[in-house]
């Protein structure tokens, strides 16, 4: 199988030590980062602009789609909101809703987000938002499910309504989870505002596009240095609340 | 004395399992009945079929005049929210206070109208509850002594504690009748007398009529004012708690 694969992969060693001199040669223009052509103060505000654009974009797609993903997950969570056979349509519905916004993957929905309301940071959002929908719909959905139900039997038994069962026992007792998830929705976000400007749809990405098609790669590498910063004080911190969530669940 | 409880000729089953085998009985009024039995008697399925947690197969259970198996949702949480109910695991919130959970006991009353959806998101924590309800949880804390442990985690009370918590969200119901599933089963002998005690009190007190079931025959003698008995599925004994010979129900089924 595994054979198999890496044939089909057209992974090669020959052909990798072979290439080696373009990847010198491009480690080669890329160092040092500014020393062919002087990086500009206007250039470096404009990339710190579209750094901040990329970061807004990642907040505010995460956001939407927290708030969507997690209505959903009420839904596509068994058992949960209703219990009937026309509810386990529903049910189905909405994962398979989840799932397709899941398996598709960013890009794609950017190239189509690009192509319905434009070039630039809305398409950006609308991509991340859709992405956090399929990661946190299912997660949060599985979150809820592996809740102990006896306390919301409880508070059924004493009458009170499926909504107050499920807000008032399932989800406090879900919440590290669904703390934990929205942290790693939130890094996986920025990861993939980055290369969403590939294809047009707003942040870094697009600057860092335009210098690599200009050849300018020690510019570019200054991008991918702003990139590396952001990546690592977002995954830093969200490292650090998960490690408080955890530690208050001890 | 009216009957508040009826069950007539009640069977369930698992799959194909007989559970309960026509099971009859009735609660009056301000009655509080024990109910004993060996492990698989089919005391807590009783117990679940009362509140239409699990559905019987044939039969008729009445709660408070009304035949439970045939109501729509809203008519079956009016009918619940004037049964408090404990079960032997507490079933508590974990993450939340203990005054959060109490609070909790309002939900049932909340459900009437739609309007009342927004006052019963407030019942969700005792943050949001509004002063009055977040001074009656306290008050019915109080009652089972544990008002200082009000903002306590209800995770990291003992069992004991958690037990007179989950008392206390009934008694914030302000039900006509208490059902508890093993109350004391949990708890150590000195805890589960103490909690057997204030249930005992708090119904009397309150004129709350009692269902318990328990594995404790000095319990089930000592906390009812009737005494019924189940093996396999059946319905063996039930008279007065004081006419009954406590060496030979002992012998019976302890």
């Amino acid at each position: 199988m595994s054979a198999w694969c890496f044939d089909g992969s057209g992974f090669s060693i020959t052909q990798l030590l072979g290439s080696s001199e373009y990847l010198l040669r491009f480690l080669g223009e890329a160092f040092p980062p500014i020393d062919e052509h002087r990086l500009t103060f206007e250039q470096f505000h404009r990339y710190s602009l579209a750094l901040v654009e990329t970061f807004q974009m990642a907040f505010a797609g995460t956001l939407l789609g927290l708030a969507i993903g997690f209505i959903l997950a009420l839904f596509a969570s068994r058992g949960l909101m209703f219990e009937s056979r026309r509810s386990n349509l529903l049910q189905w519905s909405v994962k398979m809703l989840i799932s397709l916004f899941r398996t598709v993957p960013d890009l794609v929905w950017a190239i189509i987000f690009v192509m319905v309301v434009g070039l630039g940071a809305f398409a950006g959002t609308l991509t991340i938002m859709v992405d956090t929908i399929g990661f946190c719909g299912r997660f949060f959905a599985e979150e809820m499910e592996d809740v102990d139900r006896s306390s919301a039997e409880a508070l059924s038994a004493s009458g009170a309504r499926r909504l107050d069962t499920v807000f008032a026992a399932v989800v406090p007792a879900a919440t590290p989870g669904l703390i934990t998830t929205s942290l790693f929705a939130f890094e996986k976000a920025i990861r993939s505002s980055v290369v969403l400007g590939l294809v047009g749809a707003g942040g870094i990405g697009l600057e860092l596009q335009s210098l690599m098609n200009w050849m300018a790669y020690d510019r570019a590498m200054v991008i991918i240095g702003m990139i590396f910063v952001l990546v690592l004080v977002v995954e830093q911190l969200s490292s650090y609340f998960r490690k408080m969530v955890m530690k208050n669940e001890r | 004395m009216a009957a508040i409880v009826t069950a007539d000729d009640v069977a369930m089953s698992y799959d194909t399992t007989p559970i309960l085998k026509g099971v009859s009985f009735s609660l009056e009024d301000g009655e509080s009945l024990s109910l004993i039995g060996s492990n698989g008697a089919g005391k807590s399925t009783l117990i679940r079929c009362l509140l239409r947690l699990e559905l019987i197969t044939a039969g008729r259970i009445s709660l408070f005049g009304r035949e439970i198996q045939n109501l729509k949702p809203r008519e079956l949480r009016s009918t619940r929210c004037r049964v408090g109910v404990v079960f032997q695991k507490h079933n508590l919130v974990p993450r939340l206070s203990a005054l959060s959970n109490v609070v909790h006991g309002a939900l049932g009353r909340n459900t009437q109208s739609f309007g009342s959806m927004i006052s019963g998101a407030r019942l969700w924590s005792h943050v949001t509850a509004s002063s009055t309800h977040r001074e009656y949880a306290m008050e019915c804390l109080d009652r089972v002594n544990l008002a200082d442990l009000a903002y306590r985690r209800a995770d990291s009370l003992s069992g004991g504690q958690s037990q007179r918590v989950a008392i206390a969200r009934a008694l914030m119901q302000e039900p006509d009748l208490i059902i508890a599933d093993e109350p004391a089963a949990s708890l150590d002998p000195l805890a589960g007398e103490e909690v057997m005690g204030l249930f005992s009190e708090l119904c009397r007190g309150a004129g709350v009529s009692l269902i318990f079931s328990t594995h404790n025959i000095s319990h089930a003698v000592n906390f009812a004012d009737r005494i019924t008995a189940m093996k396999s599925g059946r319905l063996s004994l039930d008279c007065r708690t004081g006419s009954v010979d406590l060496q030979a129900l002992k012998e019976e089924y302890a």
